[in-house]
Order: structure tokens, then sequence, then C-alpha cells
């Protein structure tokens, strides 16, 4: 036993998960300390600073790839970090889709990261990673599919700048599985016909759940911002297929976000609740 | 439902969970047991000094019992001395007692048919008022002997260890005589 081990234990640090423990989650990693998460999109990145409590404390954006960024802003990130572990939400090169009949055999949620084939089956691709939600009331499930050279990328350039990924996550898609527990947990919402938007810096996911199935799901991911016609063809069907008493209930990565300027009016007549709050993609993700 | 966030992320070797909650008694029971230590050295700190304290004033409220027992004895040495002093008088005053009169009574108290053959009064030089009697009687016996003894007890003197030795015609008597003040 070393001295840092003593340590550790009489400061309660032996007793926290360590900060890239998948099973935990943001705050149970970095309970009372200051913590970084960077949001990696097509062109950009922008990042939160966020404070011992967990809360927002300050935020940044700057153009250029991930590479580029990170050597500008690893010495800021580390500093703001504990040891240098930092979150990172990929917005780019990553796909969801709505399945049927995912195995949900107990411990699945490991088995995916250790060995996915065993829960995807022939729906596995090694040029992949995968994350999974499923709706506990159908068998329908989303699947996450996200490019594994790209994390491989992202953690390469992390660890020529001495820092560490705590944990790496689809920010569009944990936003739409948070969107989606609390749809399931709102009784009032749960059985009503409804298109779910989420949106998030160039990426698009749009669910229609009715009478709580959840019945079509198109996504893209990191849409150039001139790229308008891409997501009109996104929309329109589920436009097209919506009746007067179908309910749109939008999400972004924040308060009067891209999506809400400039592609509210494709859903003409139709009922928009906006159900995003402020910050709502930085919240999310150092609250889970 | 799933609370957590999926992670993509490459997966480490033994990445730890944390010690369960119980062990946390381990850390718990440490600073217990120092905050503890740290109360009770203060605690005997205090007490020593307390003591320290209590053993000076002690020693001091010493040195002065010492010093009133120290003048009590030297008051008590002065009336010893006074009282020596005035025992010597008192002996003094005992053997300065005169005998003639217990002669006389003596000589007096001799019937027609008795001779005085011997007389001897012996002052004790240790103790002055035993006085140390020697009588040889010649005829009257002890009947003599008991008148002579009447004569002197009424002096106010008591005879002790008194022995009486008769011969053919004499009879020796000796006693220690006190005078008795009553």
């Amino acid at each position: 036993m070393d001295l840092k081990d003593i340590k550790e234990v009489l400061t309660f640090a032996a007793f926290r998960p360590e900060p890239d423990n998948p099973k935990f989650a943001w705050p149970q990693r970095f309970p009372k300390r200051k913590s970084v998460i960077v949001n990696v999109n097509r062109d950009s990145c922008n990042w939160v600073f966020l404070n011992r409590k967990g809360d927002v404390d300050n935020v940044g954006e700057a153009d250029g790839q991930f590479m580029d960024v990170a050597a500008q802003m690893a010495d800021q990130w580390q500093a703001s970090s504990e040891d240098g572990w930092i979150g990172v939400s990929v917005n780019n090169r990553f796909i969801i889709s709505l399945e049927h009949n995912i195995s949900r055999k107990s411990g699945w949620a490991d088995e995916l990261r250790q060995n996915p084939k065993s829960i995807l089956g022939t729906k596995y691709d090694r040029s992949k990673r995968y994350a999974i939600h499923h709706n506990h009331e159908t068998s329908a499930s989303l699947m996450m599919a996200c490019d594994d050279s790209m994390i491989k990328t992202i953690e390469e350039v992390m660890r020529s700048h001495n820092l560490r990924a705590a944990r790496v996550c689809s920010g569009l898609f944990a936003m739409t599985a948070n969107f989606l527990n609390r749809v399931a947990a709102d009784n009032s919402l749960k059985s009503q016909d409804l298109i779910l938007v989420t949106w998030l810096e160039g990426s698009l996911c749009i669910l229609r759940q009715k009478n709580g199935q959840w019945q079509d799901l198109r996504c893209r991911s990191g849409l150039p911002p001139q790229d308008e016609m891409t997501v009109t063809q996104m929309i329109s069907p589920f436009v097209e297929a919506a009746d007067s008493s179908t309910r749109v209930v939008l999400m972004e990565d924040k308060k009067n976000g891209g999506f809400s300027q400039k592609y509210l009016p494709l859903f003409s007549n139709l009922h928009v609740t906006d159900a995003t709050d402020d910050y709502n993609l930085w919240n999310i993700l150092a609250k889970h | 439902m799933e609370k957590v966030i999926h992670d993509l992320k490459t997966e480490r070797q033994n990445v730890s969970a944390g010690l369960p909650s119980t062990y946390k008694l381990v850390p718990f029971a440490f600073y217990l047991v120092a905050a503890a230590t740290i109360m009770l050295t203060l605690y005997f700190f205090l007490s020593k000094k307390a003591y320290q304290s209590s053993e000076a004033e002690m020693t001091v409220r010493l040195a002065e019992a010492k010093a009133e027992q120290a003048k009590y004895h030297s008051s008590r040495d002065v009336i010893v001395a006074e009282s020596q002093k005035a025992e010597g008088i008192a002996r003094w005053l005992e053997g300065c007692r005169p005998l003639q009169p217990v002669a006389a009574a003596i000589g007096r108290s001799m019937g027609k048919d008795s001779t005085m053959a011997e007389l001897s009064l012996d002052r004790n030089p240790e103790i002055p008022a035993h006085t140390f009697l020697q009588l040889r009687v010649d005829g009257g016996g002890s009947e003599q002997i008991e008148n002579t003894l009447n004569s002197i007890n009424a002096l106010s003197y008591q005879t002790y260890s008194a022995q009486q030795v008769k011969g053919r015609n004499s009879t020796d008597f000796q006693a220690t005589l006190i005078h008795s003040n009553k």
C-alpha cells in the first residue's frame, strides 16, 4: 500500500469512482470538482467550464477542427479540469436509427461496450461504436452508431496534449435519450401524437411517437449551415403525415438555437412546444 | 430508464468504481480517533497545568504551615523550659520542707517503756519529696511503732514501702515518707 492510497482513503477520494468509469453519472465522477466538457462539431468546437457545483461557469467556442482547437485550448482546459480529465461530445459522423428487438439481456450496457456483436448481431459493424436507448414499453430502441476512427483520433489528439477522455458520447443522442425519458415520465405527453425534434449545432434527429410507440426516425449529423435543403427533406415527411392533433416538441442545445431561428416555419400550422432550457446540452451532460 | 449517459471511449482495464461506502468508517474512525487524541491531549495538558499550579500553591501552603509549626514548636519549647524551671522550683520547695517536726514527733511518740535507739531521716537527692526513715526502737514493740506512725501521719506524711523487723528487745522500722498536701 502506497502513501498515495492512504491519502486517497483519508480524503475519501478512494470512495469515488474513477473519472473514466462509464457506469457512473458525471456528478458522481467529479463531486465538488471543476470539470470541462467539449462538444466537437464538424468544423468547430464549443466547450463549457463547470464549477464545483456542476453548474455552467463559462462557455466558449472556436472554429476549426478539434485537433487545431485542442492545440490552442489544451492548457486552459487542463487548468479548469481535474488532472486533465475532460468530457467530449462528438457531433459529427454518427447516425441514429430506429431498431426493434435488440437484445436487452442483463448487463447489456457493459456488453455493448465490450462485445457489441453479442448485442447487435448482424447489425454490428466493426468500424463503429454503439450506444442504445430502449423504449421500456415496446420492443423499439434507438441505436446510435459512431465512427470508431473518429473517436480514436479524438483520444489520440487529447493524449498528445496531456488530456484524458473521461467520457466520449454523442451529445445529440444524449439529448434525445434524455428528451424521451422526460416524455416517458410525463403521462400527459406520453399518450399524445408527437414529433420530437432534437437539434445540436448542425445535427438533427426527428422522431415520431404516437401512443407511446416510436414510429419513424430520421437523423443526420454534421450538416453544414447552408444545407437547408437536407433539413427540409428530413422534416417534410413528418409534417405530411401529421394531423391536427400532432404536436411538435423541440429540444435544442441552447435557448433560441439555430434550429428555432431558421426551420420552425417548416412545421407550418403544427403546434410547436420548445422544451429547451438554458445551456440545455451542458446541463444534460453535466447532470447525467 | 438509463440516467447515465452512454460512453463511447476506448475502455481502460481495471477501472475502479471506488471502495464500498461502508469502508468510509475507516477514515471516519481515523478522524474520530485523531480528534479524540487532540481533545484528550488538550485535556491532559490543561489538567497538568492545573495540577502544577495547584502543586505550587500547595507547596507555598506547606511552607507556610511548616513555618507556623516551627513557630508553635519554639513556643512549646519556651513553655516546656518554663515548666521545667517551675518543676525545679517545686522540687526545691519540697526539698526545703523541714524535717525537725518529724524528728520531734517521733521523739514525743516514745512511751515510757520505749527508747529510740536510732533515728535516721535521709532525703533522696533525686526526689527531694521522698524521705527515707530508719528507726530502731528498744522496747514497746509493734505498738510503739504504730504510735510513732500515727504521730508521723498527724504531720500529713504517708509511709510507703514500710518494713518492720523485730529483734529480741528492739524493733527496726524503715519506710519512705511522702508529705501529702491535704
